[in-house]
């Protein structure tokens, strides 16, 4: 293409507009504005919103860290409409602020707030909303003429952004603020985030970058990511809140350790103790850590106390959001007397009627538990009650590990993405979509955000490559289509059904295989993993969402259903529901072992769980911080081998496939792999000689990556991790919504895509992305790294106990279970029998 | 090459299945060899689905078809058949240029007859099938006492179906063999488990796995009394 080449037509990225900064006479008669506006509704700002706005004024970009419900989005919304005052910007149209929230439930209150500063302050300004839910109409609406400020979110701004006038859309922009940083700064989401930014600030100069976030253990940074290298770090800053409420935390205890059951997560046997808690509390969120488990709590307690229907709701990500919607409004008005949630409402609106928070099983991590401990309102410095519900008797350690990790402020941080070609051939297609792009133009945007600062010219090729030729040198006959290049070297995509296409493949950032539940004559109640679903069959009859449904019929994409008066057997199951133990709490796990064994016992739940642990010691033995235990026993199963590193599940998973390949080369072995929190099991049929392999090197860190990924390619573990990747490179296109069976031809499950990609193209970006993020994310490649040198120089402590330990138990009870296996598949088809009807 | 000592190695890696007297040879490759009709059957070979994909924006390495065409010369070359019999789903795309890569393979066998029972991927217009004299049956295809079809018949449509025939076949009902399906069956150890796909045969009724590259599985639950035998790759072995 040519370059350098006088161009005679403007280029569709040029920049927009310029702004010139406030005087500090200007900023200071700005703030009093501020303040005095505050004075009107009663208040006046706390320092940190002060500090904000002042900051905002002066041209600055930063972090605000501040919790929900501490006024954070006036800290950012105020100096937005104070600047557009001090330019005499009160009432010219087109957008002047995006406000990114990662949940639509947050829209509606930061609308609100936004409502009520603009009118106060006498602005003629307006405010829209644009979200998946956004009607099209609205959306039109919007185009033609854009909302001053825009709350959306990253998907939404991606989408903006594949729209041929978005210079102009975009061109009287004078600030973005990303809420709740923290959330989507580890995700794919993020990286969105970061690339948007870069297009942002690619088509406006001056640009305030503003993220809210809450505290993380790596707050500095985030910044540096959010505002990437294009501001200066002196223009960058850091503003903390500091009214993050301490929380004291109360265990509610097991009457009697020895009835308590060493294992499972559920924690039902501890409902009658849950009861009376929330009775004597006006109003009572409790936190389940997966959706089946909300579902069970919530039926439970209808069970043991009828006097509560009516009176309790429940809240989970699979609920239809309009049925969400209500139990948020019904929190907020105090309608409800508790709420049994997950995660989904971990972040959202403000919960200020909440009185009493309860945390059924461990919240694994310190800072999701804090999060939630901040849900319940109360006044700054006022300290609240957290009750932790234990599941099973070792998740008393965990709660006094949680209890110290929250003194020393042991808080995890939050991991930024790096190198996802997933996310980066959407974004180009979506500029390609969005009017074309020129490469050289976009490359130093790309590579000024944090993802993509190590791109290297080869890698920026497969992607140009990627798109516009399938990654393949073109064969004589190829007819791969997707972006074309002009001849002045325009990036651009011609076909409107490509365009279409790719608008609608954008939203599916998270791959779905869920099917929606609705009522047959009609209503929407939630949505099911496809894979419960095809265990059903017209007749059958299970719980969700707290209703009692019977199953009409079921369609490609709908499981149909009415509501029934007979007691159902099931409950739906999702995946993906169980947190892995955070790194800041593994530590503190293994000091806490370490206090039981040497008898120092400081607080209540270790006390508790001391007989358990007395028996742990009997039959095997407890190690200390420089002990590894590794236990050792045959029976009619085969022969269990458990090791204990104490490093939570995502991270055993890794070791155990690691330990699993190493074994395997001694003999062709077949290995079943289960884990917990604590430790992990490899059974087989056959004995090992663990003796040998410690000998060689079994826990050595040379060779790692190596040895992994091959352990890796011979499991279903790679698969899994390429579904997400084919999904957002546009890879596997899930059909038009209602039109699926049209494009029956088109369709193809990524499996299939990573075997060809295995066998056929190694080399491809994305195939590697899937390994690498496997490594990194998935079996988290630097904690396992330093786990097995912490194993290298621990006192190994081999037990060969006559049955399953204490901590052996949870572990072996365990249903899911991986497998490793470098038998012959002849060898073990010979073993084995065919599966007959209903598994 | 000799003309002689033809497909005895080959066969030594089939496991003979009888049905109505006749004998079926299972190949490891997705292939059954019928050793009276000299015929050999294969089912699903999706050829043309990559260029497919690639077309809409989809990007599959074009080579996957490659494969399907290299294990198909290789057992039209050791088993020297009289006739190929597909069952539906050969090519999975309207006209593309694949198509003339398996054309060059039709031409190269001129000596094997080609038989196709269209699928429902199998749009191609008849023109194409003409142009390299391709037998087209409409399913259910009868022979002997078979019955060979795409999609898996019903008890009822094939009996109707038969009853439509003007010579009665003194076997009937037919015995039903199809494609469509992609069979593959779980097999259970004491804690181990393996997807497999494989050949299924019940009373009435048999499926072939598929022959493309390009294909996936679908799981089927096998009933007590079924036939069952799963390719492992270099292998076909019984499971049941």
């Amino acid at each position: 293409m040519p370059k350098g080449r006088s161009s005679n037509k403007p280029s569709v990225l040029a920049k927009v507009k310029t702004n010139k900064p406030l005087t500090p006479t200007e900023v200071d008669s700005l703030l009093a504005k501020g303040k005095s506006y505050f004075q009107t509704r009663g208040y006046s700002p706390f320092p940190f919103q002060e500090n904000t706005w002042r900051a905002y004024l002066e041209g600055k970009s930063g972090i605000v860290n501040a919790p929900t419900g501490s006024g954070k989005t006036f800290s950012l919304v105020i100096p937005i409409l104070l600047e557009a005052l001090g330019n005499g910007d009160v009432d010219r149209a087109g957008l002047r602020a995006i406000w990114i929230s990662p949940i639509r439930a947050l829209t509606k209150e930061i609308a609100k707030a936004a409502h009520e500063a603009i009118s106060g302050l006498g602005l003629a300004w307006e405010v829209g909303i644009r979200s998946g839910d956004t009607s099209s109409s609205e959306r039109a609406k919007q185009k033609r003429r854009p909302p001053h400020i825009l709350i959306t979110t990253p998907e939404s701004l991606h989408l903006l952004l594949a729209s041929k006038d978005h210079p102009k859309f975009f061109g009287k922009l004078r600030a973005v603020v990303v809420d709740e940083w923290h959330e989507l700064m580890g995700s794919k989401r993020g990286v969105q985030m970061e690339l948007g930014l870069s297009r942002l600030r690619g088509l406006v100069t001056d640009l305030h970058v503003w993220g809210i976030s809450a505290t993380i253990g790596n707050l500095v940074a985030a910044g540096k990511v959010l505002l990437a290298d294009t501001i200066p770090s002196d223009q960058q800053v850091l503003i903390r809140a500091n009214v993050d409420k301490y929380t004291g935390m109360q265990t509610i205890m097991p009457e009697e350790i020895e009835k308590f059951p060493w294992g499972g997560h559920m924690g039902i046997t501890m409902l009658s103790q849950v009861l009376p808690v929330v009775h004597s509390s006006g109003s009572t969120i409790l936190f389940t850590n997966t959706r089946n488990q909300c579902e069970v709590w919530y039926q439970k307690l209808l069970d043991i106390d009828d006097e509560l229907a009516g009176q309790i709701a429940m809240h989970h990500g699979s609920i239809d959001r309009e049925l969400r919607d209500w139990v948020e409004e019904a929190i907020h008005t105090e309608k409800l007397k508790a709420v049994v949630a997950t995660s989904s409402l971990d972040l959202g609106v403000d919960f200020r009627p909440v009185e009493t928070i309860v945390q059924i099983g461990s919240p694994k991590g310190v800072a999701r538990f804090l999060q939630r401990a901040g849900r319940s309102g109360h006044r700054p410095g006022e300290d609240s009650t957290i009750y932790f519900v234990p599941t099973h008797s070792l998740e008393l350690i965990e709660a006094s590990a949680l209890r110290t990790a929250i003194d020393r402020q042991a808080i995890e941080s939050v991991e930024p993405m790096r190198n996802c070609w997933d996310v980066l051939v959407q974004y180009l297609v979506t500029l390609a979509v969005g009017g074309g792009f020129k490469p050289e133009e976009v490359l130093p945007e790309i590579r000024a955000t944090h993802c993509y600062a190590d791109l290297t010219d080869a890698q920026w090729k497969w992607c140009l490559d990627f798109i516009t030729t399938g990654g393949e040198s073109l064969a004589a006959y190829d007819e791969y289509k997707k972006v074309t290049v002009k001849e002045d070297g325009l990036f651009v995509v011609e076909e409107r059904r490509i365009a279409m296409q790719h608008r609608m493949n954008m939203g599916t950032i998270v791959g779905s295989t869920s099917m929606m539940v609705k009522y047959a004559r009609g209503g929407r109640i939630g949505t099911v993993e496809e894979y419960f679903a095809t265990q059903l069959k017209p007749g059958d009859t299970f719980w969700f969402g707290g209703k009692s449904l019977e199953v009409v019929r079921i369609t490609a994409t709908e499981l149909q259903v009415k509501k029934t008066k007979k007691k159902p057997t099931r409950i739906p199951s999702w995946q993906g529901g169980r947190m892995s133990l955070s790194s800041s709490l593994s530590v503190l796990f293994r000091e806490k072992i370490d206090a039981l064994k040497r008898g120092e016992v400081l607080d209540e739940e270790l006390a508790k769980v001391k007989p358990l642990t007395d028996l742990q010691a009997e039959r095997s033995a407890l190690p200390s911080t420089n002990q590894f235990l590794i236990e050792y026993f045959e029976d009619k199963e085969g022969h269990h081998l458990l090791m204990y590193p104490f490093e939570g599940r995502t991270v055993h998973e890794g070791i155990a496939t690691l330990i699993a390949f190493r074994l395997s080369v001694y003999q062709p072995i077949t290995f079943t792999i289960a884990m917990n929190d604590y430790g992990f099991e490899l059974l087989s049929e056959t004995r090992v000689d663990l003796e040998t392999a410690i000998g060689d090197g079994l826990f050595e860190t040379a060779n790692l990556v190596e040895d992994i990924t091959q352990a890796i390619n011979t499991s279903e573990m790679g698969r899994r991790a390429f579904r997400q990747i084919a999904g957002v490179a546009g890879l596997v296109f899930q059909g038009y919504p209602g039109k699926r069976k049209k494009d029956r031809q088109l369709q193809s499950s990524s499996k299939l895509f990573y075997d060809v990609f295995m066998q056929y193209e190694p080399e491809n970006l994305l195939f590697r992305q899937a390994q690498d993020e496997l490594l990194h994310f998935q079996l988290q490649e630097e904690r396992l790294r330093e786990t097995l040198e912490r194993i290298q120089h621990q006192e190994i402590l081999w037990m060969t106990p006559d049955r399953a330990t204490p901590f052996a138990f949870p572990i072996m009870i365990d249903r899911i279970r991986g497998k490793f296996s470098t038998e012959r598949i002849e060898d073990r088809v010979a073993r084995m029998k065919l599966a007959l009807v209903a598994d | 090459m000799p003309p002689t000592s033809k497909k005895s190695t080959t066969l030594n890696d089939c496991i003979p299945k009888i049905l109505h007297d006749q004998t079926f040879h299972l190949h490891p490759h997705a292939a059954i060899y019928w050793e009276e009709a000299d015929t050999l059957l294969v089912a699903d070979l999706h050829l043309g689905k990559a260029t497919h994909f690639r077309r809409h924006g989809l990007a599959v390495p074009t080579y996957v078809q490659d494969e399907t065409l290299e294990k198909l010369t290789g057992l039209l070359l050791d088993f020297k058949p009289d006739r190929l019999l597909m069952l539906g789903d050969l090519f999975h795309s309207d006209y593309n240029p694949e198509w003339e890569d398996f054309a060059e393979l039709v031409m190269a066998f001129s000596h094997v007859k080609f038989a196709l029972v269209p699928g429902n991927h199998d749009r191609l217009t008849y023109h194409q099938y003409e142009k390299y004299n391709i037998e087209v049956h409409e399913e259910p295809y009868f022979e002997g006492p078979f019955a060979f079809s795409h999609h898996p018949l019903e008890k009822d449509v094939l009996a109707e179906a038969e009853r439509s025939r003007v010579y009665l076949s003194k076997n009937s009902p037919s015995y039903n063999l199809a494609g469509h399906v992609h069979p593959a069956v779980m097999l259970q150890g004491r804690k181990d488990r393996l997807r497999l796909p494989c050949y299924y045969f019940g009373e009435q009724a048999g499926l072939l796995p598929a022959f493309g590259a390009f294909t996936g599985t679908y799981t089927i639950q096998p009933q007590k009394g079924d036939e069952v035998f799963v390719l492992t790759g270099d292998k076909v072995m019984q499971v049941g």
